[in-house]
């Protein structure tokens, strides 16, 4: 599987050439245009994977689709591209048998060996992160394709990171994260204008973006006519 | 190196690795842990010279970290940290005691500040609520009467008044008559009351904002005497005074500010709640309002030289006539204190020291609208006379 990523980081698409019967596990509606000769299948699980309508539903809790696509090449070289839905980056991460947790709907695309699944994060991370309650949880070998909304920056935490909330795209499962203050003084850090923040501390892979959805919607919302 | 227990699935940070981080197979040695990475590399790390954490994303992580923090070793599978305890033979207890005490700690801590963010929420809420209430009921307070006019005059125009208006000069004159007489009573009221009759045979009567009032036939039919009619109008004209139709319409936008504070902008609910939220605030007014409109009523009547126990007496016959009739439903079920009613209004026209009276209505008059009043009794619409108009009294 060749993976180039296109146009970044402001509209982003990823062009993926796979190798003979090579398969390409996509979130719904992420394709953007493929080779006539790629096959389409959709399922609820990973292909050839356990789990069915309950791992589904379990996704649909971590923001994403009851259905995945799987994209399968009949002959090598054919290539397809997927894009995200937001105006944003894409980001490829090698996973070597580690997990990686991401924040609902970021999750775009991943080679077949790897699981899909959903996972609770606790309620007060559910409530104050600025994510959605479940998370993505990717598991296994190959390559992931994450998307963010605005750019994708990478960090490498040893140690402390502090990110702010709705700015996380996502994190290796050796990283642990909690809800702190942003200062040391509650009003302060309201009065900030960063109230919450997520604190990561430990050693792997983290990824952030540059933009905040929910910030997105609250500016928009009260200029669009009502329904 | 012999293998002290079972080989555990985890990971390697190690510069050596592309992107710095592999899955590894880890097997606790006798004095060190070995771990080899899914592309075949080799890493070993002493107890003796490792510190351990527990971690992770899931909070049961266990790191074991070389003393130059060159090489992590991890792994999260169940009985890792017991095996590696039991590997080390001891070097690694103190820290991995540490450490969960540290995680136990943090996780207080995070619970603590949690709790405290929700207890937070609910309390803000909370204190919208009620201070949006008391905007309205300021906005209110800030309104001059002209408002409550204009009100009440659209409110009448859009009421099904479950019967048409009566202009027979004969039942209509003497109670605008008695109306004036009872307006004149206080020179500084700012409302003008408009009186419309209503031919239907229901027992009611009911004030809204800015001076409209409306009184049935059937009510009128049932007095026995016009002192009972004069009560009536006097408990109405307080309840106009008092503005309690405009508080009760305060409270219900008030509720609807509310609701759309507390739940965000979510359309049906929001209209169901409001609907539901006016629906309970204006087909009764509270009972404290009922009863200041009983007491300033008794004040006004006394004041414009009409017996104020004609208010009681028209109680006591509602009474009586519940008893035996069950289609005189509003004043009894909306009011199940009236025997308290009727004490609270006895007592206070006892207190008056001068007590001499004349006919709410001349004697002639009344006469006339009790006969005028007979052929125009018509049969009313029954089943929903009490849950749409203003069911006041």
């Amino acid at each position: 599987m060749d993976i180039d990523i296109q146009a970044r980081p402001a509209a982003s698409v990823a062009k993926i050439t796979l190798g003979a019967n090579e398969t390409l596990t996509c979130e719904v509606g992420g394709m953007v245009a493929m080779d006539p000769g790629i096959t389409v299948e959709t399922t609820t699980r990973k292909k050839g994977g356990s789990g069915g309508l309950l791992k589904g539903l379990k996704r649909m809790l971590g923001g994403e689709n009851l259905f995945i696509n799987h994209f399968t090449a009949s002959e090598a070289g054919q290539s397809l591209y997927v894009g995200p839905q937001l105006l944003g980056d894409v980001v490829h991460h090698t996973l070597t048998g580690g997990t990686m947790v991401v924040q609902g709907s970021s999750w775009l695309a991943s080679a077949d060996d790897i699981e899909i699944d959903a996972t609770f994060q606790g309620l007060g991370k559910a409530l104050f992160s600025g994510e959605g309650i479940f998370w993505v949880k990717c598991t296994g070998t190959g390559d992931l394709l994450l998307n963010s909304f605005g750019a994708i920056y990478p960090v490498d935490v040893d140690g402390e990171y502090i990110v702010d909330t709705g700015h996380i795209v996502a994190f290796e499962d050796s990283l642990q994260f909690r809800i702190g203050k942003a200062s040391k003084s509650l009003i302060g850090s309201f009065l900030g204008g960063e109230g919450l923040v997520c604190k990561f501390s430990g050693q792997g892979r983290l990824y952030c973006q540059s933009h905040n959805p929910p910030n997105l919607g609250t500016m928009l919302g009260p200029k669009l006519k009502p329904r | 190196m012999d293998d002290f227990d079972d080989t555990f699935s985890g990971g390697v940070f190690h510069a050596d690795i592309a992107d710095g981080r592999a899955g590894a197979s880890i097997d606790c040695g006798v004095s060190a842990l070995s771990a080899v990475t899914t592309t075949g590399a080799r890493f070993e790390l002493r107890y003796d010279a490792c510190t351990v954490r527990i971690g992770g994303a899931s909070g049961r992580m266990v790191f074991c970290r070389s003393l130059d923090q060159s090489l992590t070793i991890f792994c999260e599978q169940k009985g890792f940290a017991a095996a590696l305890q039991q590997a080390a033979g001891g070097l690694l207890d103190e820290g991995l005691a540490q450490s969960k005490s540290e995680l136990r700690g943090a996780n207080a801590r995070s619970r603590n500040l949690m709790f405290g963010l929700c207890l937070g929420c609910v309390v803000l809420l909370v204190a919208g609520y009620f201070a949006l209430m008391a905007a309205g009921r300021a906005a209110l307070a800030a309104a001059p009467p002209s408002i409550d006019e204009k009100i009440g005059e659209l409110a009448i125009e859009q009421m099904d008044l479950k019967g048409s208006v009566v202009e027979d000069p004969a039942i209509v004159a003497p109670l605008e008559a008695l109306v004036a007489r009872l307006a004149a009573t206080d020179p500084d009221d700012p409302f003008s009351y408009t009186l419309t009759v209503v031919d239907a045979d229901i027992t009611n009567a009911f004030a809204l904002p800015g001076g409209q009032i409306a009184i049935y036939t059937g009510l009128l039919e049932l007095a026995d005497s016009p002192e009972q009619i004069a009560g009536v109008l006097g408990h109405e004209i307080a309840h106009v005074t008092e503005r309690h139709g405009m508080h009760g319409i305060a409270r219900s936008l008030g509720l609807v500010v509310a609701i759309q504070f507390l739940v965000g902008d979510a359309g049906g609910l929001v209209a169901v709640a409001a609907e539901f939220g006016r629906f309970a605030a204006e087909n009764a007014y509270s009972r404290d309002q009922e009863a200041d409109s009983d007491r300033l009523g008794v004040e006004r009547l006394h004041a414009a030289g009409i017996d104020p126990r004609g208010l009681a007496g028209f109680f006591e016959l509602l009474e009586r006539e519940t008893a035996s009739d069950v289609d005189i439903p509003s004043w009894m079920s909306t009011h199940p204190d009236h025997a308290a009613r009727i004490a609270a209004i006895t007592t206070q026209a006892q207190r008056f020291s001068n007590q001499t009276y004349t006919p709410a209505i001349p004697t002639a008059d009344w006469d006339a609208l009790k006969a005028a009043l007979s052929p125009t009794v018509t049969t009313p619409s029954p089943p929903e006379e009490t849950s749409d108009g203003r069911d006041n009294r």
